[in-house]
């Protein structure tokens, strides 16, 4: 599940999920709902493997909403994703829908107090969107 | 949160250096008591104390009247670090690196364009890209691209798009050192290529203004200015290339910080030393950005002005000046008397204007102060302020960049009308063009402090002081 915050200047989202998978997955979706798209006309499906890398997971994290990101500011908007987790890489496919207006133009994900942590079976993190 | 926070001065306030276990300095900020309340409720304020844990930082963690909370530092954050055992950050940059502002000025008076205002503002949004979408008003090979990036202001003279006086009216005259682009990735280079001269969106404004009151004439005819004249104020950065370039090195410096021993409160602070090979990578790719930047307003205010030419020619000559372009976002290599004694340290300015007062220039400002901008929320008076000495004792030379946001953008989304706001703005003469109303309503003058507040503590410290008020005629959000 993701919420939006409060924040002066740019804007926040939490995101919690029962694991990393979901994590990712859940603040994607919640990211793309921020930028607030605008159909007019669908067209083109496509599909996108991402990467698979060894970094630490929050670096990780904080990449995977700057690529989903860079697909919005160039017209693909993420409708799903099946993500594969394995301790320091991401694996993922991606499939991306098009659409005709952005209302919210997102520049970055910042690191900005950002951990992903974990309480009982739960992980969450927050993270600040530069606009 | 509690924050032990002491009066120094009027308007002067600050956090003590063992309100942390890793301050290095207190954190100081200027503020109207009534400002007091609001800012401990935003979080800006930890933000200005996480500023002043880095390592190498000189007297104070500061901050300007128009703080708010940003990421890593706050907006309206200034931090000054030692040369040569201190260290850069783009966390106190910002994504929009050189995010600035220019004020352009012309010899009509308001009442001499208002017929032809509507037909000037419609032409200028259809021509300047704007918004959430791609475009550019040039189009260039990357290999020129790299000299634009390399040069700024001294591309945009030899290709036609600038003449030297603009250069001359430019911070720096807009051509920052770039010792190598080996920091600048292929995504930065394609992102930028496709963007230049355009406006984004955001906070990002083109504002046809006029003068509403001058308060010192000496200084106001020395600059070319006189009562109900047109202006026009740009308001963007360096769009998706400084973008990319923040991105890629606040992703490395995560590993960079940790390789130098560096300890972060926040990630958004990570940071190299400045001397190291990072840390000049970093600030070669962050001057490239500025440098584009630069260009970047410059090509949007001569598309402007031939749109003004075009539509104006009939009443009589149009002459377009720019007065002044700043930088709001950047890290400078700069030379400070820090007590007593001269020093090289790296100004971090993230929403924060340089503000040289007349001693410390050599430009055409010397005797008059260096033009400090700053632009109100729409629907409110802008200011044109210039600095004064005291800038170089209390802020590295540094003022005030804005209003500073009060209210969160969804916050003002919920509770203002897009619609409702730009029908009541229209009822006060101004006109409004922007490709999405939810924008313009996160962007209302209500989400805003009110900017009189904000000049008002600029000018009691004598930081920098007013030199005339501009009110708006029309707006184009972008």
């Amino acid at each position: 599940m993701f919420k939006e915050l409060h924040h002066t200047a740019d804007k926040a989202l939490y995101i919690e999920a029962i694991d990393l998978n979901y994590l990712f997955y859940d603040a994607a979706i919640g990211l793309t709902q921020l930028a607030d798209v605008e159909f007019i006309n669908c067209s083109n499906i496509t599909n996108e493997i991402y990467y698979d890398s060894n970094d630490d997971i929050n670096v990780l994290f904080i990449e995977w909403l700057n690529y989903i990101i860079f697909k919005l500011n160039n017209n693909f908007y993420l409708i799903n994703a099946i993500i594969e987790i394995n301790e320091n890489s991401v694996k993922a496919k991606a499939w991306f829908n098009t659409f005709n207006k952005l209302n919210l133009l997102i520049k970055s994900a910042t690191y900005h107090n950002f951990n992903i942590e974990k309480k009982g079976e739960l992980y969450f993190c927050t993270v600040v969107f530069d606009i | 949160m509690n924050l032990k926070i002491n009066k120094i001065d009027e308007f002067v306030y600050e956090i003590p250096s063992d309100s942390h276990r890793l301050m290095k300095v207190p954190a100081r900020f200027f503020a109207d008591k009534n400002q007091l309340e609001i800012l401990q409720k935003d979080g800006s304020l930890q933000q200005l104390i996480n500023v002043a844990t880095l390592p190498g930082i000189v007297n104070y963690s500061l901050a300007m009247p128009d703080i708010h909370q940003g990421y890593g530092f706050p907006i309206g954050g200034v931090a000054a670090f030692d040369a040569n055992d201190g260290i850069i950050s783009p966390g106190g940059v910002g994504y929009d690196i050189n995010c600035g502002i220019r004020l352009n000025i012309t010899n009509f008076s308001k009442s001499e364009i208002q017929k032809e205002l509507k037909k000037i503002v419609d032409e200028v949004y259809s021509t300047v890209p704007l918004g959430a979408g791609k475009g550019a008003l040039v189009s260039i090979s990357k290999k020129e691209f790299e000299i634009l990036v390399q040069s700024g202001m001294k591309w945009a003279v030899e290709n036609n798009f600038a003449t030297s006086s603009d250069k001359d009216a430019v911070e720096d005259k807009g051509e920052l050192p770039v010792q190598s682009l080996s920091g600048v990735s292929q995504k930065a280079f394609e992102r930028g290529i496709t963007e230049i001269g355009s406006l984004g969106s955001g906070n990002h404004f083109i504002e046809i203004a006029y003068v509403n009151k001058i308060y010192d004439n000496e200084l106001a005819q020395k600059l070319g200015l006189f009562l109900n004249q047109v202006v026009i104020w740009i308001h963007t950065g360096s769009r998706g290339y400084g973008h990319q370039i923040c991105s890629d090195f606040a992703r490395d410096y995560q590993a960079v910080s940790k390789k130098y021993g560096i300890e972060l409160v926040d990630r958004g602070l990570a940071c190299a030393p400045f001397s190291s090979e990072e840390g000049q990578k970093y600030y070669a790719a962050m001057n490239s950005a500025a440098n584009f930047a630069f260009v970047n307003r410059q090509l949007i205010a001569n598309t402007i002005k031939k749109i003004f030419e075009k539509h104006l020619k009939k009443i009589k000559p149009l002459e377009f000046y720019l007065l002044y372009d700043l930088a709001h976002n950047i890290a400078k290599l700069e030379k400070h008397n820090i007590n007593g004694k001269e020093r090289k340290v790296v100004v971090h300015r993230k929403g924060a204007t340089r503000a040289y007062p007349s001693t410390k220039l050599t430009d055409r400002f010397k005797g008059i102060g260096q033009p400090v901008l700053v632009p109100g929320s729409m629907g409110t008076s802008s200011y044109l302020l210039v600095a004064q000495e005291r800038s170089l004792d209390l802020s590295f030379g540094s003022s005030c960049h804005g209003a500073g946001r009060t209210m969160s953008r969804s916050q003002a989304k919920k509770s203002i009308s897009g619609n409702a706001l730009k029908e009541e703005l229209e009822s006060k003469g101004i006109y409004i063009k922007t490709p999405s109303l939810s924008s313009l309503a996160e962007e209302a003058p209500e989400a805003y402090k009110d900017v009189e507040v904000v000049v008002n503590v600029v000018q009691q410290l004598e930081i920098a002081k007013p030199l005339a008020k501009m009110k708006p005629i029309a707006v184009i959000k972008g």
